[in-house]
């Protein structure tokens, strides 16, 4: 997936467009379809045990919880129509996305990222190959390679603005 | 009947003497970003202006900060606002956490 350009509106909004292979677009939507990975409950506010952020751990559980609810919703739209993402002509695509869109995409794929590298036991990246031994941590190496691959993509669109 | 209660308006030196044991139970939070071997750097910058609102090169001394040392300290807020940020940045999925400053 390649950053292509971004259409300021006169509002000072945008849409950012990105070219993408076939392959790519497959690979995109599959790899959407597996949030979120993330466990919420293993998130923590803080790193000591104060009672008086107990209250707040709940609420940070919680609202990350809504927060994957929205974005599986955003996601099954995508996925029920992606034609109001993704243009097709003469076997070109273009992935067109405003900036809520560009947000809300990078976080569920760092969420996916994130999640796959924490099932994966939490490598340095130099080893993560490494941790690969059986077909299920393949698939998380995998998720966690592709969804960096189409965040990186996104940034790039970001950088332009 | 019930008195009417006259209201009662403290002496300046007691409001200033309430507001310093509110400051003693309330020392204020740091808000701390940690390292993860798994969040790019450009995706770690990106994050801080989008929460904080900081130009392109405050994020990215704040991002260094964490490569290279481990953490780095954000913001020091009070209890709602340091929440409020911790919220955010994880929303990113960014370790992000808030400590009492002692």
């Amino acid at each position: 997936m390649k950053f292509v350009r971004v259409n300021k509106s006169a509002q000072g909004d945008g849409t950012f467009t990105f070219l993408l292979s076939k392959r790519d677009r497959n690979f995109l939507l599959s790899i959407l379809k597996l949030f979120p990975m993330t466990e919420t409950k293993s998130l923590r506010v803080s790193q000591t045990s104060a009672k008086a952020l107990d209250a707040s751990q709940d609420l940070l559980v919680e609202a990350m919880a809504e927060q994957q609810r929205q974005h599986a919703k955003k996601i099954e739209r995508l996925l029920k129509r992606p034609s109001r993402f993704f243009h097709e002509t003469e076997g070109v695509i273009q992935l067109v996305l405003n900036g809520e869109q560009m947000e809300w995409m990078l976080q569920a794929l760092n969420d996916i990222r994130v999640g796959s590298w924490t099932r994966l036991g939490c490598p340095e990246m130099e080893a993560a190959r490494k941790a690969v031994r059986t077909e299920e941590s393949a698939a998380h190496y995998t998720a966690m390679e592709l969804s960096g691959y189409f965040e990186a993509a996104l940034l790039e669109g970001f950088r332009h603005t | 009947m019930a008195e009417t209660a006259e209201p009662v308006v403290l002496p300046a030196e007691d409001q200033q003497e309430k507001t310093a044991l509110k400051d003693a139970r309330d020392p204020g939070y740091l808000v701390i970003c940690w390292n993860d071997p798994v969040n790019f750097m450009d995706y770690v910058s990106h994050v801080f202006q989008v929460v904080f609102g900081w130009t392109e090169a405050k994020a990215r001394r704040h991002m260094l900060q964490v490569h290279e040392q481990g953490k780095s300290l954000l913001t020091r807020e009070t209890f709602e606002k340091a929440e409020h940020y911790v919220h955010q940045l994880q929303s990113y999925r960014l370790h992000a956490t808030m400590e009492q400053d002692k």
